[in-house]
């Protein structure tokens, strides 16, 4: 961990998220100053009471973005559990077992990795209906892929070592070297990309969300709030700007910090 | 060869899946051929005709059948055939896709090559900062901003649309592509029109695209430079212009290709919300348009559409990597 | 690498140049909501939007102007003796946009087309008793230029103007159509997205989700309009509009919110116009509830309710305050507001009724705005009398089908009229033939278990009522009883607001939504 400390761009990426983070721990804390509406309030610049202004309804912005982190890094996170542990399964599964299987599985990957992910997320919760949840399974079935590919990689190259030849000597069948040998050999990998990837993950939740299809209003959800904020764009900008800065701080606190992580995990690839 | 087998396959499974989605969603597809206020022997029989009275396979191969032959479907919020809706807005996605990979290869590319020639100093860190701007910044938002600052505020470009509506069918329809379509009527009026419309989206877009070029053209300059080939080009004393542009980014040239066919799958799917924020008359329009409504074939025909154009330029990737790279093949 | 750079030089250069031109003065550009227009066929319009687009791509036989009838493709018009039949004669010039001389078979077939079809138009004619087994009999040509009505019974004459001056009885060109007609469907698919008539406009364009762009039709028998074209766009959010508006993108934005008008009132270059319209909001009382029944607890709640606040602070003057069942406006409408807050009279009638010590009621509203804001000014209101109010929130479907269940306490429901007679409007508020619970006729006084077999035999009779001022009478007694007894508190009423800029004149609207014409419009070149 320490020469993560060290990296003055990791430690820029943890200061952006930070403050999320913590907002969506205390979210739930917040969650009735984030709904609470105020007719009479409406529509207030940023001030001392009101960091971020209130929107249309005059609830605070400030409660709702910090309550939104809860909604956006929380879809992030589940997609992120939902998809990466399974690509990594697959593909050391695939690299182990080879032949057919590995076959079969590696073309159903590049399949996948053929459709086009928010369209595909859009068609399938214009079909599910539109919530959190089938927006997290949404990005996640199309978020797989990229990992059953590096983990299938690695796989290859760990098959020949020493320990793995000695656990088959031991009569370890095919699929338990794969799963209790190999997946793990994946597991720093699969992090270093997934730090990579949350930044995507979240921009295509709040993408969802933009286009309706996340958490539900009142509900407060960063994407939502800013197609909410369209409406009042040019007397209230704020409504769309702060949780659109929030968006833009995650992105970037996860791709820094993704940045520096594989530095540090994984030298040889080369950092841009 | 895998990636030829590939294409066809990831065909069926995209009619797959939207064949499943539009078994799952709880929309009655008799809807959209009877109205609203049909009689029950009237939904019966078009579910007739539809074959919903079927088992799925044969349900299956006919929806194949129907989507071969180019039946989409009609549209519930259009009522017109989905095929010919695609056919209006397929243009004017295209043209904004291009003209933000254009920004984004004209941004992303010297960024990347000065990047990679100056290693660690200023240029370097200039790539390095538009490469994280372009994967951490959402577009609708960076779109919505956009338009306050210079439509809403400063009043320097047009708001939003993809011409002033009021010159919308004034040079007759031929490409589709209305940049084009205006100057074959020889109506600069309407082009210069429509080209300052594009700006912005295909800023906002740009930004984007420039990201993946700036950090792919940075990685493939890194490693061209540092090849053998290029120390002999400097020990034979040609200039550091020639090196770089003629001998290391020449190499790099295959890769960037493909590079290009990539980027503009990802500007498709861009486009979705980019086109809302701008109220662009593209596909992206169309479908969360026809997500509001829940116009079930109008999505799905536009899935289709997409993820046909997308496993096309994957397999034209390929093959360009096949042929333009001697150590692929 | 040379071509992209040109390309995009070529593209930073549009940031040089004023590109974009303003609109000119032979265009209107108008911004509205139009996501709701499906069909421009005016034999199936139902939507307000779709009805107001045909209104200036066809004609008409009439046009009613102050509750008269005035000549558009009929010159003139008899009536005989027995208030029966109407025979129509056309004029001679008028043309549709096809090039064909409008006669009388067009306007037959019309009739025909749209009753047979049976879509909305077909629930309007069937005021007139035209049916898909009579109409070829009682809507016909009689040579070139004679066009005959016959009514199975004798209608009030105004009755049967107002629903031949509304867009159902658009008269389509038949010659047309007939070449367009495929399997049966009387052209209604071509006609859904094409233009058949002879208005003052043309469709000359129309992109689903964006816009239609209309042009005038020189060869209109009253003379070209003065615009050239109508750009109709689509902007879904009210921001959108006004800043267009108020950049001279548009011309006219019709669906501004509150906070957007507000912003606009103080601009010199804009003017709010405020049309009202047939829609009324109003409070259903179920008198089949016990304490509802009472007529002192049914005053005490009109009591209650502080018409004048709410319209100021909540409805920020969208709506206006309205408490007769008739819309103002309509031929005949009273426009007295007996009713202001009065909790002390309220207090005192409940106490007489036996709720001094409060009551608890049910009210089913639409959870959208604004239903919602008034629901819970009512509650505010209400509590001050000691009444519990429940809201309870649902979508618009629900509630409807709770109302004509009878199942509701109180709703808060909105009522639009089909047409622009006060016929549609009275009836539903104050006729119910049969007030049991299978009864077949659910109108809103059914749905509020209101039995008034008397009332209901005067509007019956008043339909039919060929003296005006009897008809009127007629209605202003039901008018009278339903504001002192009525289980309604009516509240509002409807208004259209165009936020139009000062370049812009001789826009015509009318309390019927498809009232709104552009023939005579003129824009003078930006100030």
């Amino acid at each position: 961990m320490k020469p993560l400390l060290r990296d003055p761009m990791a430690l820029l990426g943890l200061a952006l998220l930070t403050p999320l983070l913590l907002g969506a721990a205390l979210g739930p804390l917040m969650a009735d100053a984030a709904l609470e509406t105020h007719l009479e309030a409406r529509l207030l610049a940023p001030s001392a009471q009101h960091w971020f202004g209130t929107d249309a309804l005059g609830r605070d912005v400030l409660a709702r973005t910090l309550a939104g982190a809860a909604s956006t890094l929380g879809l992030a996170f589940l997609v992120a559990l939902l998809a990466a542990p399974l690509g990594l399964l697959l593909g050391a599964v695939a690299g182990t077992l080879g032949s057919w299987a590995e076959t079969i599985l590696m073309n159903v990957t590049d399949i996948a990795l053929a459709v086009p992910r928010l369209i595909l997320a859009l068609a399938l919760a214009a079909a599910l209906g539109p919530g959190l949840l089938n927006a997290a399974i949404a990005v996640a079935l199309t978020a797989w892929p990229p990992y059953v590919r590096q983990a299938r990689a690695e796989t290859l190259s760990a098959r020949k070592a020493d320990f793995i030849a000695a656990a088959r000597l031991c009569g370890a069948s095919e699929l338990r070297i794969a799963l209790v040998h190999i997946a793990p050999l994946g597991l720093s990998s699969m992090l270093v990309r997934l730090s990579l990837d949350l930044a995507g993950i979240v921009l295509a939740a709040a993408g969802l969300g933009f286009l309706g299809l996340g958490a539900q209003p009142p509900a407060p959800e960063w994407g939502a709030m800013v197609a909410a904020g369209r409406t009042h764009l040019v007397d209230a900008p704020w409504i769309a700007g702060f949780p659109g800065l929030a968006i833009v701080m995650a992105g970037l606190g996860f791709s820094l910090l993704g940045d520096a992580l594989r530095d540090m995990l994984d030298p040889r690839q080369e950092r841009c | 060869m895998r990636r030829v087998l590939t294409f066809p396959l990831t065909l069926l499974a995209l009619l797959g899946c939207t064949f499943l989605f539009m078994k799952i969603a709880p929309i009655d597809p008799t809807l959209a051929v009877t109205g609203e206020k049909a009689s029950e022997a009237a939904r019966l029989a078009a579910a007739q005709t539809l074959g919903l009275d079927q088992p799925w396979p044969v349900q299956f191969a006919r929806h194949l059948g129907r989507v071969m032959t180019g039946d989409l479907g009609v549209s519930t919020l259009s009522g017109q055939d989905v095929l010919s809706d695609l056919a209006l807005a397929f243009p004017a996605t295209i043209e904004l896709a291009l003209a933000a990979t254009l920004i984004g290869f004209g941004i992303g590319l010297p960024l990347g090559v000065a990047g990679a020639y100056w290693r660690g100093r200023w240029p370097d860190h200039l790539a390095r900062l538009v490469a994280l701007l372009g994967h951490s910044v959402p577009v609708f938002w960076l779109g919505l901003m956009a338009l306050y600052i210079f439509y809403a505020a400063l009043g320097w470009m047009p708001g939003p649309g993809r011409i002033s509506f009021y010159l919308e069918g004034l040079a007759p329809r031929i490409s589709g592509f209305i940049l084009l379509d205006s100057l074959l009527a020889g109506r600069l009026d309407i082009a210069s029109d429509a080209l300052a419309h594009l700006v912005l989206p295909a800023l906002t877009l740009g930004l984007f695209t420039s990201a993946l070029f700036a950090r792919t053209s940075r990685a493939l300059m890194l490693d061209a430079l540092g090849q053998d080939f290029i120390l002999t080009a400097r020990a034979k004393g040609l200039s550091e212009g020639r090196v770089v542009f003629g001998h290391a980014l020449r190499a790099s040239a295959a890769p960037l290709a493909t590079t290009l066919a990539l980027a503009l799958c990802s500007l498709l799917e861009g486009s979705v919300l980019t086109e809302t924020v701008f109220s662009w008359p593209g596909l992206g329009s169309y479908m969360t348009g026809a997500l509001m409504a829940a116009d079930m074939a109008a999505i799905l025909g536009g899935t289709i559409l997409i993820g046909l154009v997308v496993a096309g330029l994957n397999l034209l990737a390929d093959m360009m990597q096949r042929r333009l790279d001697p150590r692929t093949a | 690498m040379f071509h992209a750079r040109t390309l995009i030089c070529a593209l930073f250069l549009a940031f040089a140049l004023p590109a974009w031109a303003q609109a000119p003065a032979n265009v209107l550009m108008i911004g509205q909501r139009l996501d709701d227009l499906a069909t421009l066929d005016p034999a199936e319009v139902f939507e307000v939007s779709g009805g107001e687009i045909v209104a200036n791509l066809y004609d008409r036989l009439i046009d009613m102007g102050n509750g008269q009838p005035k000549p558009a493709l009929a010159e003139s018009w008899r009536l005989s003796a027995d208030g029966r039949q109407f025979v129509f004669t056309l004029r001679k010039n008028a043309k549709f946009h096809s090039g064909k001389t409008v006669s009388a078979e067009d306007v037959a077939w019309s009739f025909a087309r749209a009753v047979k079809l049976d879509r909305g138009g077909a629930q309007l004619l069937s005021q007139l008793g035209l049916t898909p087994q009579n109409v070829t009999l009682r809507a016909r040509a009689e040579g070139e230029q004679t066009f005959v009505l016959d009514l199975g019974d004798a209608l009030s004459p105004s009755l049967v103007f107002n629903i031949l001056s509304c867009y159902a009885a658009s008269v389509v060109d038949s010659r047309l159509g007939a070449s367009v007609e495929k399997n049966g469907d009387f052209a209604s698919t071509w006609l859904r997205m094409h233009d058949g008539g002879s208005g003052p406009f043309r469709l000359e364009l129309w992109r689903p989700g964006q816009g239609l762009i209309l042009s005038r039709f020189a060869g209109h028998y009253q003379g070209a309009p003065a615009i050239e074209r109508l750009a109709l766009r689509h902007v879904p959010e009210s921001s959108v509009q006004r800043l267009m508006l108020e950049k001279g993108d548009l011309d006219i934005a019709r669906n501004l919110s509150p906070d957007d008008l507000a912003k606009l009132a103080a601009s010199p270059e804009i003017v709010i116009n405020r049309i009202p319209q047939g829609g009324l909001v109003y409070l259903g009382m179920n008198m089949k509830v016990k304490a509802l029944a009472d007529p002192k607890v049914r005053r005490a709640l009109k009591l209650l309710i502080d018409y004048d606040g709410i319209a100021r602070n909540v409805l920020k003057d969208s709506k206006t305050v309205h408490q007769t069942i008739l819309a103002k406006g309509f031929h005949g409408a009273l426009s007295e507001t007996p009713y202001r807050q009065n909790i002390e009279e309220a207090k005192r009638l409940l106490a007489e009724a036996g709720y001094g010590k409060g009551l608890s009621l049910t009210l089913d509203v639409r959870a959208a705005s604004p239903s919602i804001d008034i629901a819970q000014a009512i509650a505010a209101d209400f509590a001050k009398a000691g009444i519990g109010l429940e809201l309870v929130q649902m979508d618009n479907k629900q509630l409807l089908t709770r109302y004509r269940a009878r199942a509701h306490m109180l709703t808060l429901a909105q009522w639009s009229p089909d047409y622009p007679d006060p016929h549609a409007t009275i009836q539903g508020f104050a006729w119910n033939p049969d007030n049991t619970d299978g009864s077949p006729f659910r109108l809103l006084a059914w749905r509020n278990g209101w039995n008034i077999p008397e009332l209901t035999g005067l509007v019956q009779g008043a339909k039919s009522e060929r003296d005006p001022k009897s008809r009127m009478a007629a209605y202003e007694k039901a008018q009278r009883e339903a504001l002192a007894n009525g289980p309604y508190a009516v509240m509002f009423q409807d208004m259209q607001i165009m936020a139009v800029r000062t370049t812009v004149s001789g826009l015509k609207a009318g309390l019927a939504f498809d009232s709104l014409r552009f023939a005579d419009v003129k824009k003078e070149a930006k100030k």
